[in-house]
């Protein structure tokens, strides 16, 4: 009787010249995978220059057990040589369908180490945010001149779509617009008023909440929501277009996409989004007014002449002339992320976050240079 | 059919109905799949043969009937229990679904790593024999599913179907949207592997060279039920006008049936 040197539920191995025997015992299945790995990795040191592998005590064989006895088999040949034994029938096939040995390849994409990623991946995000920049503007053009060319042939310029847009941007956003605008308004005149008191002159309230939301706040805030809900939603549509080649089938029927789908969302988007402002900054003025009327028993009519008195056109003009500027960015930022969807419904995801996100900044840069400018011309 | 071959079967289903709304799919359909065969499930669009299906691996509800798998009806599972037996299973759906964001090697793993904790060293040994099997090329393993084409990504897709070494496949069109030369590949991809583990299969298709090649009973779904479940070439001669419009047209017989 030969001598037993390893003994698990799975391996036995028998101490043997010229070379040991190693007998496959039990259920060789998914379930017991690691456990026989396990004994794998300690009987090999014992069997190691030979071995003959004795695969009729197997009970059970699946595709991962034929992948074990390949492995146990090509790491004994290593070191010498395996000669696999009593292999019943019924699994003869299995075993032939798993017996080459794939060579090791990577399973997963190639990592850089943790210290070089963040460098790498400021880097990347440097170059893509520029690079992405510049199509914009390039795209910011495409669609300018095409824009301006449909003052030669007017008849490009596609009026139903336009007013659905109209319809979806504008008319449908007045719900939310309004909503924030009133309450911001009335936020604003709440904590002046605490400040301003402090001053004895919360009656100054009424320039603040005038001059902040006509200049500034009502056309920035209108800008920022219409980028969330409806810059959105354009990538997200034209997004799913290319994504079903529709953009390609368009093309074919000698149709120009930036016709079709960005200048009556432009167009749109540039009549409604200064409309919605003039909406919001009434808004929030009903806001502050009725604030200041509970807060402050500054009646409405009070409130109104003086409002009269203090803030001039000026206010109002400046605040107004940005909104077609956002809108063009809004318009932009959307349609251009939305036509460089492609491969996947993944993708469209990404791209719409990024036309928010891109959309939101550009309109706030845009809006700094716009103080700048104002500044400088004395407005 | 004798006595050892009733108590062999794998899928009972017996008065199965499934309806959306008033729409009813099926409406008392029975059917048997026994173990180790490959089952082919044919109609026309709209039929219910993917609902079928759905129905079977418990993706939906039906609203009267009962579905024995392996002797156990499906409804009265626990929680548990249902796991335990989808673990028996592989799914092939029809696009594939492979995971967009995991390489082919990783969503192989994906199931693997559910179920049982192995080594990563085991696992990437299974994923690429699993590759392999497949018939994919090994540098495949390492590549996103966006970056394969429609006949590769199916290839990967069985691949983790087969993850788990099922006793039972489930087949969703496999062979849809490929070129007659991926899907013959294909077709014998899936004879080949099926016989050599012994897994039985339930294949749905439109594809009259699968059934032709790779199937070893055909079940007919029409009006509501199943129509007919037999060998091929009984069910060619079978009479009902789908059926006969169905095996007797220009494709069948360019199949080589008939």
């Amino acid at each position: 009787m030969a001598e037993v040197v390893y003994h698990t539920d799975f391996i036995c191995v028998e101490e043997g010249s010229p070379s040991s025997l190693v007998r496959f015992l039990g259920c060789w299945t998914i379930e017991n995978a690691q456990a026989i790995d396990n004994a794998m990795a300690a009987t090999i040191n014992a069997v190691g220059r030979g071995a003959i592998l004795d695969c009729t005590g197997i009970a059970g064989l699946d595709t991962t057990g034929a992948v074990l006895i390949r492995r146990f088999a090509a790491n004994i040949d290593e070191a010498g040589a395996a000669v696999l034994t009593g292999v019943s029938s019924e699994y003869k096939e299995l075993l032939a369908l798993i017996s080459s040995k794939p060579p090791p390849v990577a399973t997963e994409p190639e990592q850089h180490p943790w210290h070089i990623k963040p460098v790498l991946e400021l880097g990347e995000a440097f170059l893509r945010a520029t690079a992405s920049l510049a199509r914009l503007l390039s795209f910011l053009g495409l669609v300018l001149t095409r824009l301006f060319g449909t003052l030669l042939s007017p008849g490009r310029i596609r009026l139903t779509p336009m007013v659905h847009q109209m319809e979806a941007v504008g008319l449908k956003a007045m719900g939310i617009v309004g909503l924030i605008s009133f309450l911001i308004g009335a936020v604003m005149v709440n904590q002046g008023s605490i400040q301003l008191s402090k001053f004895g002159a919360d009656v100054f309230v009424i320039d603040l909440l005038g001059i902040t939301q006509l200049r500034e706040m009502g056309v920035l805030l209108t800008a920022i929501i219409v980028a969330g809900r409806s810059g959105s939603a354009f990538t997200a549509q034209i997004g799913s277009m290319k994504l079903h080649e529709e953009i390609d089938a368009m093309k074919t029927l000698g149709m120009n996409p930036i016709d079709v789908l960005v200048l009556p969302r432009l167009l749109a988007l540039m009549i409604c989004l200064p409309l919605l402002t003039f909406y919001a900054d009434i808004m929030g003025m009903a806001g502050g007014m009725a604030m200041a009327w509970g807060q402050l028993d500054i009646t409405p009519a009070n409130f109104l002449i003086y409002f009269r008195e203090v803030i001039s056109f000026d206010h109002y003009a400046v605040g107004i002339i940005k909104a077609p500027f956002f809108a063009a960015v809004i318009v932009s930022c959307g349609c251009y992320q939305g036509l460089r969807v492609e491969h996947s419904a993944d993708v469209l995801g990404m791209r719409t976050t990024m036309s928010v996100v891109q959309s939101i900044f550009l309109v706030i840069v845009l809006d700094a240079l716009f103080a700048m400018f104002f500044t400088a011309v004395d407005l | 059919m004798d006595g050892t071959q009733i108590n062999d079967i794998v899928i009972r289903v017996r008065g199965l109905v499934t309806s959306f709304g008033d729409n009813v799919v099926h409406d008392g359909l029975n059917l048997d799949v026994r173990r180790g065969e490959i089952l082919g499930v044919v109609g026309g669009s709209g039929s219910g043969k993917s609902v079928l299906l759905r129905a079977i691996i418990g993706l939906l509800k039906p609203k009267a009937g009962t579905i024995e798998i392996n002797g156990r009806d499906q409804t009265t599972l626990t929680g548990e229990e249902s796991q335990q037996a989808r673990r028996e299973w592989g799914v092939l759906f029809q696009d594939g679904a492979l995971f967009s964001s995991l390489t082919v090697a990783q969503n192989i793993k994906v199931p693997l790593r559910e179920h049982f904790h192995m080594s990563n060293d085991l696992m990437d040994d299974l994923a690429r024999s699993k590759v392999s099997m497949a018939g994919l090329p090994l540098d495949a393993a390492c590549k996103f599913p966006s970056d394969l084409s429609g006949g590769m990504r199916k290839r990967a897709a069985l691949a983790r179907s087969l993850a788990l070494d099922p006793k039972i496949l489930f087949l969703d069109e496999p062979t849809a949207g490929l070129d007659p030369i991926g899907a013959a590949g294909f077709d014998g991809l899936i004879r080949e592997l099926t016989k050599s583990l012994g897994i039985t299969v339930f294949l749905v298709t439109h594809d009259l060279d699968t059934l032709y090649r790779v199937c070893d009973r055909v079940a007919v779904l029409g009006d509501k039920k199943l129509l007919v479940t037999a060998p091929l070439d009984e069910v060619v001669t079978f009479d009902h006008p789908w059926v006969k419009e169905y095996f007797g047209g220009p494709r069948a017989r360019a199949a080589g049936i008939n």
